[in-house]
């Protein structure tokens, strides 16, 4: 068969591609070695956002009496969330299967390979087509630690696909964003939970000042966080697993759990997937590329996690999969790519987007910033969050709001209306003169704009 | 009424000092934490950072209001104190146990106030 374009990889990156590419009139094929939907939809975002809003419904239903509301002896059954979960995946799964048959996109099952120039070869059939993309993802990364095969140890993929593993203490290696968010979710569901993380503070994305109020609330809650701690060795078996870490101070440490989470993060999956020879330029597996994903060889392109140096989000790879199915039907490419907010789905929500006052500073950009608290807000009393805010960092002379921190219920969801302002160029004064809606969590934007006015 | 040590400098913004052997440990006054009212939140410096006497070096956070602190000297952090970052109510508790920062390389510091010249700044404020 032939194509105008050959996506390899299912996910958020690949299947938006897909889509865009059908629609501009490409004859488009699709490969896919799993499950449509990818990391983010299978074992990723979405599951652990169905786990965490069943662990969030059951502590808010614990503190229900607080409210007035009585809700009895308050439960929860793991088997059910999972369940749940992976009823929502389903879906899901279902849904982009559908957006791919109605592009009448040809969806392939299987492992793909470049065999070379406009060559695929999968289930041992060849493939042709003008442009290739890889779309590939990312796996899990395995540092090299002692012990980490041992059956006690667990990655994302096992806590997050099929019934998942219950504990009632876990010891979470990487406090990035996979190792926070499962640490909400098992300390909301009454787990004992430890992270170790290796860099100078949990979150090693984010600025440090998110990070600090981070690990004060996950403290609040029951958590323990330990940063600067390197892991030396994993001993144990399931149920009593053990794990030697060296603190900060540079004391050896030993902590004790039923299980272990290895979350040290993610690296490109390029697995298989290129015949001796049809190889582009690589790094340490990830492959290289430039903005607009055009790798060493011509009619060869990456986007999502897989290439090399590439900030590793789902809407990321679909704003880059949207951007490259114009750039293969000749448009231009509508997605703006400077401005890219990053959540975190933790109790509460963390988001950012732009420049933080530490990047700032350290680029010597004279800035100021405006940062409005939960406590001030009536919906945040209302619904008893924990401390947090909105802060906003404005430059200091022309007021114009070059990024944003958010520590607060739906910070996910308020950092979209920051990413409009950032990325419009929009002056604090300008943002502080739209009317925002009270009474809501998203007034906080403008009570920290409010806060950089300059009359 | 306020507890003002008699063995400390204070400056006019509400910080305490003491002087160990050249490295100066600077604080919240008692008066300082009361105003402000509970504190859920201490934003630090790090170790290495350079504090400019006059300049905001730290905010503190109360459940409604952020405030800055000022450093009273010009120098280097030498030590923050980490257990505030998990426990900010210890500077409500214990205001002059609850060092925010020590600071060393010290080359410059604010008008410093003794004992007495401090209290005479906390009456005028609460007059």
């Amino acid at each position: 068969m032939t194509y105008d374009i050959a996506i390899i990889g299912g996910g958020p990156g690949g299947y938006t591609c897909a889509d865009k590419a059908a629609k501009a009139g490409l004859k488009t094929v699709l490969f896919e070695k799993a499950f449509l939907g990818g990391t983010c939809l299978n074992r990723g975002c979405m599951p652990t956002k169905s786990l965490l809003h069943s662990a969030e419904t059951y502590t808010a239903l614990k503190h229900a009496a607080d409210l007035g509301v009585n809700a009895g002896d308050v439960g929860y059954d793991f088997g059910v969330m999972h369940r749940k979960k992976n009823e929502v995946v389903e879906k899901l799964r279902q849904g982009v299967a559908q957006l791919m048959k109605a592009g009448k996109i040809d969806v392939i099952e299987g492992q793909a390979r470049v065999e070379g120039p406009g060559k695929i070869s999968c289930n041992g059939e060849l493939y042709e087509a003008a442009d290739i993309v890889v779309a590939t993802g990312s796996k899990i990364a395995s540092p090299p630690i002692p012990g980490k095969e041992l059956p006690g140890v667990y990655s994302s993929n096992d806590l997050l696909i099929g019934d998942g593993v219950p504990f009632d203490s876990l010891i979470i290696i990487g406090g990035g964003v996979v190792g926070t968010e499962c640490a909400s979710i098992y300390l909301a569901l009454g787990a004992q939970v430890t992270i170790l993380e290796a860099a100078d503070h949990i979150l090693p994305l984010m600025d440090k000042e998110i990070a600090q109020r981070l690990a004060l609330i996950l403290k609040k809650q029951g958590g323990k966080v330990e940063a600067k701690a390197f892991v030396s060795k994993i001993e144990g078996e399931p149920g009593n697993m053990s794990v030697t870490w060296t603190d900060k101070k540079g004391n050896e440490q030993v902590s004790t759990a039923q299980g272990v989470l290895l979350a040290a993060g993610r690296i490109a999956n390029t697995d298989d997937l290129f015949a001796p020879g049809a190889e582009p330029e690589m790094e340490k597996g990830a492959i290289l590329a430039d903005e607009l994903g055009r790798t060493s060889v011509e009619h060869l392109y990456v986007i999502g996690d897989a290439k090399a140096h590439n900030i590793q989000l789902a809407h990321v790879a679909e704003a880059q999969g949207t951007n490259m199915a114009a750039l293969l039907a000749g448009k231009e490419p509508p997605m703006d790519m400077r401005v890219v907010p990053n959540c975190v789905y933790t109790t509460p929500e963390v988001a950012s987007v732009g420049l933080s006052e530490e990047q700032a500073k350290a680029e010597g950009i004279p800035v100021k910033c405006g940062k409005y608290l939960t406590g001030a807000n009536g919906k945040c009393l209302i619904e008893n969050t924990e401390s947090g805010y909105v802060k906003l960092v404005a430059h200091k002379d022309t007021g114009v709001i070059l990024g944003a921190q958010l520590v607060c219920p739906r910070a996910t969801d308020l950092i979209g209306e920051l990413a409009v302002a950032v990325q419009q160029a929009l002056t604090a004064n300008e943002l502080s003169s739209v009317i925002h809606p009270h009474p809501t969590f998203i007034e906080m934007i403008h009570g920290a704009a409010d806060l950089l006015r300059v009359e | 009424m306020s507890v003002i040590p008699a063995e400390l400098k204070y400056t006019k913004s509400h910080e305490w000092v003491k002087e160990e052997d050249g490295v100066f440990v600077i604080g919240l006054t008692d008066y300082a934490q009361s105003a402000l009212g509970d504190l859920v939140f201490v934003n630090l410096p790090e170790e290495g950072d350079a504090v400019t006497a006059g300049e905001a070096f730290s905010d503190v956070e109360s459940v409604k209001a952020v405030s800055d602190v000022f450093s009273p000297v010009t120098g280097e952090v030498c030590a923050i104190n980490e257990e505030l970052l998990d426990n900010p109510a210890l500077i409500n508790e214990a205001p002059y146990d609850a060092w925010l920062v020590k600071v060393q390389n010290v080359s410059d510091t604010e008008e410093l106030l003794d004992a007495a010249a401090y209290e005479a700044v906390v009456a005028a404020e609460e007059a």
